[in-house]
């Protein structure tokens, strides 16, 4: 027995039905709820803090705050999470790249590849604060293999002047779940490189380096970038393992705003308005960056 | 003298056994293809030549010098894959010149033979696109072009036109047989589709589970197939279904007609054989005296073009029966008795289930 | 005849392949050893607790701690309140977008950006600084602090449904059910949503493992909440802090390989990959 359901108008009724022809506003009209999700508690909060920047504690407009910004102690925080954002991208890039390359094209067993995919799914998301206590267990000044590497080596890390609670410390652990998201992004990239490739340039005569120098690294070049360019903004803009690790105490931009929410330092918002603005920027310009050269990742795949 | 040889080489992946027992000699400006079905080891045995696959056991010979412990970019034979592996980053230009190039030959003389190999494809003025912006003939021709620039001793040629449309098939293999010819190049060609090797081949060899099941010109595989399966393989056939009578001396009977076969048949007197017959083999009430006659009722007519076939029903079988259109032919009606007649040596016996 | 040619030829075909296997292993071997070193590191220094031997003295201090029950109970509370929000948000949405309007899944993929270019601790900033005035004080309801988690896992929520919309062809299944006289609530709730039964789940342990140990948001809006509590107790503790770091990395492992066998049994439904650091 036939149920007619409930037809009638409005945008609410019938809405799995694809042959009325509703308005576009009506259609537009159902992604309602997501929308005033976003800019609820998205579009608008991001909103507040810019135009936050570009006032004063009194609310008129004014270029001060963005001034602020070009402080030495500013500008050291934002060169400082810079050089450890490049540092963890590239690295992180390097050996992500070298072990995804192993898994996928360097003849391991095909079960490996199954299983560092999952791992890497896992350490990916394994950061902020148990991320920090693993590396303290490992590194730190009583940690294991400080220990271990002092009773059997006789090496002292921390005589030698390593210190986990520091910039390359810091970078060490980032590369924790840097080189995971590496070796996630890159894997479909280089199962793109098709064996024929390989076969027709040794056929043609060419040693593995001309291989690499001429076909596969010019290939794999725009993801590869891309690929750096989105582990630089993920870590540039991580807050909670840097702060287990470190209690605060490195001067890092996330950090910093961190500490201008707390008040913690001068009880200065705009300033911190500022700084968040100042980040936001940059992770726009990284999201960009990684836009344009996946476009171009692209081209290649599509012969 | 054999340019190209291999001397009873085998292939094993693990207990698979993909390639056994295969010798070939192949002269000099030869095109030889390697037909038949997915996993008779066509692709693996000239994957072997190429280099990619290292034989179990055996040789291969080209110019008399073993190539099995030389690496595949050292061996001087031009591939070309089934679905062109043209490198997607390089022009038509840069793709062409590849070989030359990693062999550090001066910029002018790659220059040169880039563009004799494009006057060779007829695709000069394709020089500076990409693979993306190509059809996939057109890339083909060019993946051709780069096999052959680097003046190879072999041309391997692994289902080259498998990828393409009917009609860009037709007209391409035709072009690299050209070419081929043209060059004098000796050549293998893997294929699963027997028009083509029929049409560009100078011989064949038909492959079934990794062994040779015949070697031979078109002509020879076609009219004088050695086992039934290659006989089944190659052009449509009718199998006749009759009685051994007489094994040794191949005589047969369809429903109580005798019919001659030429040769021994692969059954006891009294079994069930089947015998292959071409359909341009059999004509209607054939006159000439040493042919067999069989009684059978016209049951359909069917127009194909340049073809009319005649199928008639006799003994329990279907006899396809092909002849040339002529729009003045009077035709039986479909239903009537008709006899039709064959030669003996057209009949092949055709191998039992579980032989 | 001549074999000249053989003595300036490269080692045989095999052999390429044998070196590049060679330096694959010691890639896998070398990333082995910095994944596996902290984890069996944080392990064994979690049962350093008593002196002089091996104990598992440290977990007991950690059960113990009414704090722990405390705020574990909330993160948890939270991550079960975050995921029925964020799937009564997105399972709309992604049904609305594959059935209405596949255009807007470009538009909301670059919403899907937005946690990214705003990260959680420029987020935080911003939610308490528009809803920690009246007329919208919220910035002391856990609304806010639900609603900050949802903006972190709702990108992963609609990718997940999505996908599971996508392998399950919806619009030929809710015609069918149409043509069959159901009413729109009938064919969501007995045609499409046991349809995705994997996506879902996928969804609902990510976001669990997201919100779990989610620490910028909850210390910031200052809620007794999982993340923090670990802070604090690193900050005191010595060997407590292994211990909790492990119980955290077996929940997480847990809900992924929850993820991955669930994913078996469906189509185009598993989990993705990232999250909030």
């Amino acid at each position: 027995m036939a149920d007619i359901g409930v037809m009638g108008e409005g945008a609410r009724s019938a809405p799995l039905s694809l042959r009325d022809k509703r308005t576009p506003l009506r259609t537009w009209a159902g992604l309602a709820p997501f929308l005033l999700f976003a800019l609820l508690f998205m579009i608008l909060p991001a909103g507040v803090l810019l135009i936050g920047s570009f006032q004063d504690p009194q609310g008129r407009f004014t270029f001060v705050n963005l001034a602020h910004l070009l402080r030495p102690n500013i500008l050291h925080s934002y060169l400082l999470t810079i050089e450890v954002s490049l540092v963890t991208a590239v690295g992180g890039g390097i050996f992500g790249f070298l072990l995804a390359y192993a898994v996928t094209l360097g003849g391991m067993p095909p079960g490996i590849r199954g299983f560092i995919v999952t791992f890497s799914g896992v350490a990916s998301n394994f950061a902020g604060v148990p991320l920090a206590f693993a590396f303290i267990a490992t590194l730190g000044r009583v940690g294991l293999v400080t220990t271990l590497l002092k009773s059997l080596l006789g090496i002292s890390l921390y005589d030698s002047g390593f210190n986990l609670y520091s910039f390359w410390g810091l970078s060490f652990t980032y590369l924790y779940f840097q080189l995971p998201l590496m070796v996630l992004i890159i894997a479909p990239a280089l199962d793109g490189m098709r064996r024929e490739w390989r076969e027709a340039s040794e056929n043609l005569g060419a040693r593995s380096v001309q291989y690499w120098r001429h076909i596969a690294l010019p290939i794999l070049l725009p993801s590869l970038l891309s690929s750096v360019v989105l582990l630089f903004g993920n870590a540039f803009g991580a807050y909670a393992t840097a702060y287990a690790l470190t209690g605060g105490f490195i001067n890092l931009v996330p950090i910093q705003i961190g500490a201008q929410i707390r008040g913690d330092v001068l009880h200065d918002p705009n300033l911190g308005y500022a700084l968040a603005l100042g980040m936001v920027v940059v992770m726009t310009l990284t999201i960009l960056g990684y836009t344009v050269l996946q476009r171009r990742a692209s081209r290649f795949t599509r012969s | 003298m054999a340019f190209l040889e291999l001397i009873d080489v085998v292939k094993h992946f693990g207990r698979h056994t993909a390639v056994q027992g295969f010798s070939l000699s192949a002269r000099e400006g030869e095109l030889i293809s390697f037909l038949g079905g997915s996993g008779c080891g066509k692709t693996t045995t000239l994957r072997m030549i190429a280099g990619f696959e290292v034989p179990t056991a055996g040789r291969i010979l080209i110019s008399g010098r073993d190539v099995v412990p030389v690496a595949p970019n050292r061996r001087g034979v031009g591939m070309v894959f089934q679905n062109y592996a043209l490198f997607p980053n390089m022009t038509v230009a840069r793709n062409i010149g590849f070989g030359l190039r990693v062999a550090g030959r001066p910029g002018s003389e790659i220059s040169r033979r880039v563009d004799e190999m494009l006057e060779l494809i007829h695709m000069s003025e394709f020089r500076e696109r990409y693979p993306h912006q190509m059809s996939g003939g057109q890339q083909q021709r060019v993946a051709l072009a780069r096999a052959l620039a680097i003046r190879p001793s072999v041309l391997l040629l692994d289902e080259p036109l498998s990828a393409l449309d009917a009609k860009i098939r037709v007209r391409l293999r035709a072009e690299i047989r050209a070419i081929q010819r043209s060059l004098g190049i000796t050549t293998i060609y893997v294929t699963h589709d027997q028009e083509e090797a029929l049409s560009i081949s100078d011989r064949i060899v038909v492959m079934k589970d990794g062994r040779i099941e015949q070697v031979g010109t078109p002509f020879e595989i076609y009219n004088r197939p050695a086992t039934g399966f290659v006989a089944s393989f190659i052009g449509s056939s009718n199998a006749l279904r009759a009685v051994a009578v007489h094994p040794e001396q191949g005589t047969a009977s369809v429903d109580g007609q005798e019919i001659s076969a030429a040769r021994p048949l692969p059954a006891l007197a009294g079994q069930e054989v089947r015998l292959q017959i071409r359909p341009e083999a059999i004509s209607l009430h054939n006159g000439v005296a040493h042919n067999n006659h069989l009684r059978g009722t016209l049951v359909n007519v069917v127009f194909l073009g340049s073809i009319v076939r005649l199928v008639v029903s006799t003994g329990g079988s279907e006899l396809m029966l092909d002849m040339f259109n002529n729009p003045h032919l009077a035709l039986p009606e479909v239903g009537s008795t008709v006899t039709v007649g064959f030669a003996p040596e057209a009949c092949v016996p055709l191998e039992m289930k579980g032989e | 005849m001549s074999m000249t040619m053989t003595a300036r030829s490269f080692a045989a075909p095999g052999a390429a392949a044998r070196r590049r296997k060679g330096w694959s292993s010691l890639w896998l071997v070398l990333g082995g050893l910095y994944f596996f070193l902290p984890l069996l590191a944080t392990f064994l220094f979690s049962l350093h607790g008593k002196k002089g031997a091996l104990s598992f003295i440290a977990y007991a201090h950690v059960f113990r701690d009414p704090e722990f029950l405390h705020t574990f109970s909330f993160s948890l509370e939270m991550a079960v309140v975050t995921i029925a929000a964020g799937l009564a948000l997105m399972i709309p949405t992604a049904i609305w977008v594959n059935l209405r309007l596949p255009r807007a899944r470009a538009l909301i993929e670059v919403f899907a950006l937005l946690p990214f270019v705003i990260p959680p601790i420029v987020l935080v900033f911003g939610l308490i600084r528009m809803y920690s005035r009246p007329p919208v004080m919220l910035v002391t309801s856990p609304v806010l602090l639900i609603a900050g988690y949802v903006v972190l896992s709702f990108p992963y929520i609609f990718r997940s449904v999505d996908a599971g919309l996508r392998a399950i062809d919806l619009r030929v299944l809710t015609e069918a059910a149409q043509s069959l006289g159901a009413r729109w609530s009938t064919t969501l709730f007995r045609v499409v949503l046991p349809n995705i039964r994997v996506s879902i789940l996928s969804a609902a342990f990510l976001t669990f493992s997201i919100v779990v140990g989610e620490l910028t948001l909850a210390v910031m809006l200052a809620w007794p909440a999982f993340g923090p509590y670990m802070a604090l107790v690193g900050r005191d503790l010595a060997y407590e802090p292994a211990a909790l770091a492990v119980i955290s990395f077996l929940l997480t492992w847990g809900s992924l390989a929850v993820i991955q066998l669930a994913s078996r049994g469906g189509r185009g439904q598993g989990p993705t990959a990232g999250g909030v650091h």
